[in-house]
């Protein structure tokens, strides 16, 4: 191995062993773990320390009316008598709630002291089943009552791609929540990317640690050391948090007794094609952030820090649009380098994307990704030696001029 | 390594940190860059190992044939004046990480740097995080991690900054060692007690200008000709007697009996005497040789008197 190239291995090596710490990497995963287990089961917990409400019901004509309501297990109901009610509709006593008043053409009207969230669901539950005895009383034949009680299904043509989606697919919930776990996945990564290299560079500044190395390295090898070290730091965090997806999404199936879909060529396609656009673009994005965190002296102070924040603004674009694979504006996204690295892969995954666009698309993501290495290793080299103070805007432009 | 600066000039917007500097050094010499703060000697360090790039004048590198040698890094050691090392590793990674840099291999640098270590006294403290370290100690590090190649160049901007006396003594042995090895050492500093046991060469720097080079003797005849006498005689009567000469710039009792004179460098020494002793009685005389510290105060002092005359003139 060549010495350029073994310095480069030791740079990247070096940065990222810098900020990896096995401790720290798993009271990460650790606390990943318990906001998953607490969200999964916050239904139960709510359940738990949910207050039971006490409440009593009311039917008028009670001797015609052979219906009863079906009372939630939160809001158990006790029969109230018509000299009771007309009290309570006044002022409800100290043990109840709520009073339920079903009229005798199947409306409803609750009393309470005050609005609260909880009554929601018993308004809900009473709108349901009042809703199915009226329709009960309609004396309607099994077949009229098979239609009204489900919906009519809609299938879709997509014409661009000759496929036809079956509502069946479409309730697939993994497929569905893939794209947002990935577009997740890459966000992670690109976050990692942003506050490690921002400490990295200024850190290295303000412990003076710049000027003995550059004697040693050119800014450029460091420069690519750093960003290749990031990035492996970047690919690090969204592989954990795949494996952890990964976990869940097995775990889930387990309990729900499906078997995992097999493997075909489109999918190992798909996957190797997205992990290139992934890294590619962690890769523009860290070497964006290298560049420009070169110009900034103190980040507690400076003005720039914010400015940095801006290479980010195409991935949370991303998630609006994630729904419409085949629209337009992510079809230009997927093609634009700034965002193809994100939005492409979304799109893989989802829908059949036409060879010319992924080919463009990837052109023009190397090409861009060449092109921004070549100007953050200008403002790097120029920034990099800038200590208490910061270049002005007009030496950075100059850097990127070249 | 041979270092020849011929008339190199570094400005930045309006100061000229650097003007006109020319200077040899040759192979297995210790030179010396002396001056007050700001006076340009971190700017002709930073051109000489490449950091930036002389407006005018040119660095040549070459070897002892004479030969010019594009400067590697492998060739010289750089100890910069903003110095410091990851504050979160520790010292061995530190020195494994710029030994790794270097190209050196582990079968090489493990040994050197247990030896280094060892010299410094910081075996026992090489797993710690750099953070621990006291400043002196931080900066034998660094020093360390300078010398870990064995270059053949070493070029040092302030080397004895932040230590302690024992650890200069130190360094100073280190550098000792180095020229006996017959590598070449450039510094700048401002121990001038430390540079005159050191240096077989230096310049005398202020606002990027030179204000006299060579060996020690050759700044002393050029700014200070033999001109500082001790005079045993009767102090009090010197003092009355030679009140009036235009020769003497000036007399500083030293004792009831011993005076220390300061003639005018235009005026002829030997003619002197017999007028002198004609008015006070004179036991006997000697021309003092001052330190390099004494003339550094003294020439910077004058230095900086004349800058200040020159932009009050300018006001």
């Amino acid at each position: 191995m060549s010495t350029s190239k073994q310095q480069l291995k030791t740079i990247a090596w070096w940065e990222f062993k810098r900020f990896f710490k096995w401790k720290q990497e798993l009271i990460s995963i650790a606390l990943l773990a318990i906001i998953f287990i607490v969200s999964a089961g916050w239904g139960v917990i709510t359940e738990i320390f949910s207050e039971q409400h006490q409440g009593a019901i009311y039917y008028e004509n009670k001797a015609e009316q052979n219906w009863r309501f079906d009372e939630s297990d939160k809001v158990p109901l006790r029969d109230a008598g018509s000299m009771e009610v007309q009290q309570w509709q006044q002022q409800l006593p100290e043990d109840l709630d709520v009073l339920v008043v079903i009229s005798s053409n199947l409306d409803a009207e609750i009393v309470v002291r005050e609005k609260d969230d909880w009554q929601a669901d018993l308004i809900d539950e009473l709108q349901q089943q009042l809703q199915q005895e009226r329709i009960a009383r309609l004396s309607l034949s099994e077949e009229q009552r098979t239609i009204i009680d489900q919906p009519p299904e809609i299938a879709r043509t997509i014409q661009n791609t000759d496929v036809e989606v079956s509502s069946a697919e479409e309730d697939d919930g993994f497929k569905e929540a893939l794209p947002m776990l990935v577009t997740i996945s890459i966000t992670v990564g690109v976050f990692t990317g942003f506050g490690l290299m921002m400490m990295s560079i200024t850190a290295e500044k303000q412990q003076r640690v710049t000027e003995q190395l550059l004697t040693i390295i050119s800014p450029r090898q460091w420069m690519d050391g750093k960003i290749l070290g990031i990035t492996l730091h970047s690919i690090k965090s969204m592989v954990f948090l795949g494996l952890f997806f990964t976990g869940i999404g097995l775990v889930a199936s387990m309990f729900a007794g499906e078997s995992g879909g097999g493997a075909s060529f489109d999918r190992y396609y798909g996957a190797v094609l997205s992990l290139i656009f992934v890294v590619l673009g962690l890769i523009l994005i860290n070497a964006m952030l290298a560049g420009f965190s070169a110009t900034i002296d103190d980040p507690n102070h400076s003005s720039r820090s914010s400015v940095m924040l801006l290479p980010l603004l195409p991935v949370f674009l991303s998630f609006s649009i994630i729904d419409n694979p085949d629209g337009g504006l992510a079809q230009v996204m997927s093609i634009l380098p700034i965002s193809s690295f994100v939005m492409m892969p979304v799109r893989l995954l989802q829908t059949d994307v036409s060879w010319w666009q992924q080919l463009l698309s990837l052109a023009l993501l190397i090409v861009f990704v060449i092109w921004m290495r070549n100007v953050a290793a200008r403002l790097f080299a120029m920034g990099i030696q800038f200590y208490g103070k910061e270049p002005t805007w007009k030496d950075i432009w100059n850097a990127i001029k070249g | 390594m041979n270092i020849t600066i011929d008339t190199v000039t570094k400005r930045y917007k309006t100061v000229t940190a650097v003007d006109a500097i020319s200077l040899n050094v040759q192979s297995g010499q210790i030179y010396a860059l002396l001056g007050p703060n700001g006076a340009g000697k971190s700017s002709l360090v930073r051109m000489l190992v490449g950091l930036t790039e002389p407006d005018s004048g040119t660095i040549t590198i070459s070897d002892n044939e004479g030969a010019a040698v594009d400067l590697q890094p492998g060739h010289f050691a750089y100890l910069p004046e903003d110095r410091g090392l990851y504050q979160d590793r520790t010292i061995l990674d530190n020195l494994t990480y710029v030994a790794k840099l270097r190209g050196l291999d582990k079968s090489v640098y493990q040994p050197r740097i247990d030896d280094w270590l060892e010299h410094f006294e910081l075996t026992d403290r090489k797993s710690e995080p750099m953070r621990q370290l006291s400043k002196g100690n931080q900066q034998k590090v660094q020093l360390i991690s300078t010398l870990l190649h064995d270059p053949d160049l070493v070029i040092l901007d302030e080397p004895f900054s932040g230590l302690d006396p024992v650890n200069q003594e130190h360094v100073l042995n280190v550098l000792s060692d180095l020229k006996a090895k017959g590598k070449t050492v450039l510094l700048s500093a401002h121990q001038m007690a430390l540079v005159e046991r050191l240096a077989d060469k230096m310049l005398l720097m202020s606002h990027g200008k030179a204000l006299a080079q060579g060996t020690l003797e050759q700044i002393r005849d050029a700014l200070q000709p033999e001109r500082l006498y001790r005079v045993s005689c009767d102090a009090m009567s010197a003092q009355t007697a030679w009140a009036d000469f235009d020769a003497i710039e000036h007399l500083l009792p030293i004792s009831a009996d011993q005076v220390e004179l300061t003639i005018k460098p235009e005026v002829d020494v030997s003619e002197l005497w017999p007028q002198l002793a004609a008015s006070c009685a004179i036991e006997s005389f000697a021309a003092r040789k001052p330190g390099l510290h004494e003339l550094y105060l003294d020439t910077i002092g004058r230095s900086k008197g004349q800058s200040q005359g020159d932009a009050n003139e300018h006001v």
